[in-house]
């Protein structure tokens, strides 16, 4: 990577020492200043956090912002005072599965399931056999199968 | 051109520069120039050069180069 010593000078890259006056600095805030106008967010999508180069990090120290193409993650990056770059990798929170609701039909089943239980119960108990055309477990199911419908 | 005088212009040229101005890790930095620590002032630039992945001699080759030095 080539070294570039107007790196912390921006806005003086073609000024040479005995050219600099201050027409120059006011033409350079009026663009800072336009810059600022518009707020950002810096940064791109990303293969990997290797291709990113440190020309892409604002020397501000604002945060940018590199989502990886497989959406597993994002990097961010930010020069500090030091002369450093800090990295950051913010992971997308995992939600835990919430656990499944029965259906409408399934509560139904259980109830008629539960009136069943008690029926035959009562059943049990009578002095005298209760005859019936179909057996309990028939009567279950065709009673569910109304309720389906 | 001395030495201090090349100094004095510098900062100068820094300090007036408007992006740095609003550039809190650069006024960090000028403010240790202006400090005079220079351990504190050779640490970060051997920072940046390791960030730029480029050797202090270089750089300072090209600092000369860019002053005219």
């Amino acid at each position: 990577m080539q070294f570039q010593p107007q790196y912390y000078m921006p806005q003086i890259t073609t000024a040479q020492p005995t050219q600099y006056n201050p027409q120059f600095q006011t033409a350079g805030m009026q663009q800072f200043q336009m810059m600022g106008a518009t707020p950002q967010i810096n940064g791109r999508v990303v293969q990997s956090p290797d291709e990113i180069t440190v020309r892409e990090i604002p020397t501000d120290g604002t945060l940018a912002l590199f989502p990886s193409a497989d959406g597993t993650c994002i990097y961010g990056k930010r020069w500090m005072p030091d002369g450093n770059i800090t990295t950051m990798r913010f992971v997308p929170e995992v939600q835990d599965a919430l656990p499944q609701q029965p259906s409408p039909l399934d509560v139904i089943n259980d109830r008629i399931s539960e009136l069943f239980d008690v029926v035959e119960r009562i059943e049990e108990r009578l002095p005298y056999e209760v005859e019936t055309k179909r057996p309990a477990t028939t009567r279950r199911k065709a009673v569910k199968a109304d309720a389906a419908e | 051109m001395q030495p201090n005088n090349l100094m004095g212009f510098a900062l100068d040229m820094i300090q007036h520069n408007p992006a740095l101005q609003n550039n809190p890790n650069a006024r960090e930095m000028i403010d240790v120039i202006k400090s005079g620590d220079a351990n504190r002032g050779q640490q970060i630039a051997r920072n940046l050069c390791d960030t730029y992945g480029v050797k202090p001699e270089d750089a300072i080759a090209q600092a000369k180069s860019f002053f005219h030095i």
